[in-house]
């Protein structure tokens, strides 16, 4: 398989563009759209915010001069484009809706539940509180494995900020965790 | 050396996230937010390029749309330049009609109306003349006989 930079040089030099794109859809399309549903959480959400960022990144990969990864550069406009569609649907998805809390309440209050359900919604919940910047820095730092510079660079911050965030992020987890 | 220190550095910080939550779990979280339904990934390419290939036809149409406008514009502009352009020759010329239409007029004046016209114009001239006379007149009657004097004197000078 070619190379990310090999695949956007193809990509600028040529006339029939599409054959390459599809190439570099199928290489990262998989990461950028769990990114983005670990943000919204729902499917259709997260779809339509996927379309829009192949769309942005088809429209500026001509412009693109590999200053940075591939990879991160498509990261970010990820980022921003679901902190945007977040923003115009006017979503609290980062924050613990009624439905989580009377589904947790209700898995907690029953001693039939095995443990693990109980743990997955308390560790579901607690993720889903977090803020928006803390709980990507979380995802990408602890599933993802990226190191901060990486996760600086896809949100537009610095290793300090980043780290700051990862930190906070898992003081809250084990707060809310340990209150239960 | 970098690399190692990095991966030691995420080592230390998953071991402490897992102190507070077991990896299974946690594995399990990660698996439950990042499903996708049954062929996604495989349409997913097709559906973007069908909806740039779509945007594209758009863009074209669009384009075209403005050309066509612009060509619209273009006769619009030229015909109001032409309708300028006829609308000042049209008014030229009726001026220059409106003129040699007086110098008709004049030429078909009779004489006798012209002679009057200018004897009229005579009396009219000698009435001032002898307005301004009568008022020099007054403005001397009402001097003084020094002052006289001394006018007489300045004019035989």
């Amino acid at each position: 398989m070619s190379s990310d930079q090999e695949l956007i040089i193809q990509f600028q030099q040529s006339v029939n563009k599409e054959e390459v794109f599809t190439q570099l859809m199928r290489k990262h399309q998989q990461k950028v759209y769990y990114q983005i549903k670990r943000m919204v959480l729902e499917h259709a959400d997260a779809d339509d915010i996927a379309q829009l960022v192949w769309i942005k990144v088809w429209n500026k990969l001509d412009g693109f001069k590999m200053e940075s990864e591939f990879s991160t550069w498509i990261f970010r406009i990820a980022y921003n484009e679901t902190l945007n569609y977040l923003q115009k649907q006017k979503k609290q998805s980062t924050r613990l809706s009624n439905d989580d809390l009377f589904a947790y309440e209700n898995a907690s209050g029953s001693s039939d539940e095995p443990k693990s359900t109980e743990i997955q919604i308390a560790l579901d919940s607690a993720i889903k509180q977090l803020p928006e910047k803390q709980r990507i820095v979380f995802m990408l730092r602890y599933f993802d494995g990226y190191d901060y510079e990486k996760i600086a660079g896809i949100m537009g911050t610095t290793v300090g900020g980043a780290k700051a965030n990862f930190h906070q992020a898992v003081k809250k987890i084990e707060k809310f965790i340990k209150k239960l | 050396m970098n690399q190692e220190k990095e991966k030691e550095s995420l080592q230390l910080d998953q071991q402490w996230v897992e102190s507070i939550v077991e990896k299974n779990e946690l594995n399990r979280f990660n698996l439950t937010h990042t499903d996708a339904p049954f062929n996604y990934f495989e349409s997913f390419p097709e559906k973007i390029i069908s909806r740039i290939q779509l945007e594209k036809n758009n863009t074209k149409h669009s384009a075209f749309k403005i050309l066509f406008l612009n060509h619209y514009a273009k006769i619009a502009v030229a015909a109001t330049f032409i309708l300028l352009v006829g609308g000042l020759y049209l008014y030229d010329n009726a001026s220059i009609k409106k003129s040699n239409i007086e110098i008709v007029s004049m030429q078909e004046i009779p004489n006798e109306e012209i002679i009057n016209y200018v004897n009229n114009n005579e009396a009219l001239a000698e009435l001032d003349l002898d307005l301004a006379i009568n008022k020099e007149n007054a403005a001397l009657e009402s001097l003084g006989e020094i002052e006289i004097q001394k006018i007489q004197k300045a004019i035989i000078h």
